[in-house]
């Protein structure tokens, strides 16, 4: 699912349009389906949660990304982005996990 | 690389989203090769982190950046940083939708068919996304005559 949403991803143009599918939830679908055939929904259920969380890092993953790219270049502006990635995700789900 | 012919008519809206599936025989098995490897190690290790915790925080890890990490610093190597920047632009669009289609499928998976949920999730991240693009472009048109 990865490759098929990295070759959507190529066949688009403008760049801003086509980096959508760079956030396709490719990962979280590949792993609910594997979850629920190994485990059941419930469990898959509790996965889908957290991952709302992690999206919301992801946000801030690429709004940084914008940033991080033009002052550190592609590789290192993205391995640095991962830093807020992981500062926010686990923000949310202690924001989420709170509410319940 | 990515200019052919997004640049020809000075007129052209650049914001409409343009197929152009000429560009799968231009791209690389090694750009796709090194987008599954990361896919693919990080599948398992958001399984295995949900396989050892009966918590929600497993969860976190499918939403990791994995196909955004490889996709960045491939159109920089292949174009420039200011095109990897426009592709993040985008990213953070598809990622309002990740969020959308989590939250969705949170709720509804142990209440309705699986194939129904995890459909209407990803229905979900499409039309939050391309309609987040649509008003990103609609204001950005409006704004400034810029090249996306």
């Amino acid at each position: 699912m990865v490759v098929f949403f990295a070759i959507i991803s190529e066949t688009f143009e403008p760049k801003r349009f086509a980096g959508i599918f760079s956030a396709a939830p490719s990962v979280l679908l590949a792993s609910l389906i594997v979850t629920i055939l190994l485990e059941g929904t419930d469990p898959a259920s509790l996965s889908a949660s957290g991952a709302v969380a992690g999206a919301t890092g992801l946000v801030a993953y690429a709004l940084v990304s914008t940033w991080a790219v033009n002052r550190f270049k592609g590789l290192a502006g993205s391995v640095i982005s991962l830093i807020p990635w992981a500062i926010v995700s686990l923000a949310a789900y202690l924001v989420l996990m709170e509410g319940k | 690389m990515s200019n052919s012919g997004a640049h020809d008519n000075p007129r052209r809206n650049h914001f409409i989203p343009r197929f152009r599936p000429r560009k799968i025989k231009e791209a690389r098995f090694r750009d796709f090769a090194i987008r599954f490897a990361f896919g693919g190690t990080i599948s398992v290790i958001a399984a295995l982190i949900g396989a050892v915790s009966t918590e929600s925080i497993g969860g976190i890890f499918t939403a990791f950046p994995v196909i955004l990490v490889a996709s960045l610093t491939l159109i920089d190597k292949q174009e420039d940083e200011e095109h990897a920047s426009y592709d993040a632009v985008g990213a953070a669009l598809g990622a309002v939708g990740f969020i959308a289609c989590a939250f969705f499928i949170s709720r509804t998976l142990d209440q309705w068919p699986v194939a129904a949920s995890l459909g209407m999730g990803f229905s979900i991240w499409l039309v939050v996304s391309v309609g987040l693009y649509a008003l990103y472009a609609l204001v950005a048109s409006l704004g400034r005559e810029d090249e996306g």
